[in-house]
């Protein structure tokens, strides 16, 4: 629209400029008045174009001042997304590497305790066998029989029961170790 | 292009205005006169302007090749302008 303007508004200063004094002729009357006039109305034309002009040309100046902020703000967010996202990946990897040197931390523990879980079970058994492996000692020097021993120290009675003959089997151990 | 056009119109209003001027000397031979001395003033201007050119880019903040290309844009502007109204039927 002000480019159309604009043109319309030259096009008519230099019109009514240079169709006068070539067009007009002598024989109508007030013809010189008529070709001052005209050169007044093309002068003010030309005035009015030309103030559009430069005010259309700040215009358009602006206009891309402003493109060029937005490109620069588009290129701006990109990079700092691309960065906030670089920061989190290593972050996240920093995180990631941390939590493995953990679970080795943690594995390497557990390891160590049930090392150490079995030592002591091995211990208490050791223990436990030899205070049994004491007392069926003591109580064959009390003169106590097999059968006794058994009823005294697993609390079972002689008989056929899986009970007694896994107690009866244990006593024999021991007193094999024992002896 | 709208930049182009507004010095278009730049030299449209110098080339009006001389042709306005030489309008106003067909009129009456003591306005003949006032018209001469106005083109002999601005030829004198124009000379100055041209001799003085670091003076006048400093007070109008213009580089030289600006200030020349007024200069002969007027000038050439005053003679068509002139030109025109001469070559008239």
């Amino acid at each position: 629209m002000s480019l159309l303007k604009i043109s319309a508004l030259t096009v008519s200063g230099v019109t009514l400029w240079l169709a006068p004094p070539f067009v007009f002729s002598r024989k109508i009357p007030l013809h010189n008045f008529m070709q001052g006039v005209a050169l007044v109305s093309g002068f003010a034309c030309a005035f009015e174009a030309r103030r559009c002009a430069l005010k259309a040309a700040k215009t358009e100046e602006f206009e891309a001042i402003k493109d060029a902020a937005v490109a620069a703000d588009v290129v701006d967010e990109i990079a700092t997304s691309a960065y906030v996202s670089e920061q989190q990946r290593r972050n996240e990897a920093e995180l990631l590497i941390a939590s493995s040197s953990d679970r080795e931390l943690l594995e390497r523990a557990l390891a160590l305790s049930s090392e150490e879980e079995n030592e002591n079970a091995d211990k208490l058994a050791e223990n436990a066998d030899s205070e049994l492996r004491e007392r069926i000692h003591q109580l064959q020097v009390r003169g106590y029989g097999k059968a006794k021993i058994i009823l005294e120290i697993w609390g079972v009675t002689k008989g056929g029961s899986p009970k007694y003959k896994a107690a009866e089997a244990e006593y024999k151990r021991l007193a094999e170790e024992g002896g | 292009m709208i930049k182009a056009i507004a010095l278009g119109n730049n030299f449209l209003l110098t080339a009006i205005a001389s042709s306005f001027l030489c309008w106003l000397a067909s009129l009456h031979s003591s306005l003949l006169l006032f018209v001469q001395a106005l083109f002999a003033l601005k030829l004198i201007v124009s000379a100055t302007a041209w001799l003085l050119d670091d003076a006048i880019i400093a007070i109008l903040k213009i580089d030289l090749l600006q200030l020349r290309f007024r200069l002969i844009a007027s000038t050439v502007g005053a003679l068509v302008g002139l030109g025109v109204m001469l070559c008239r039927s």
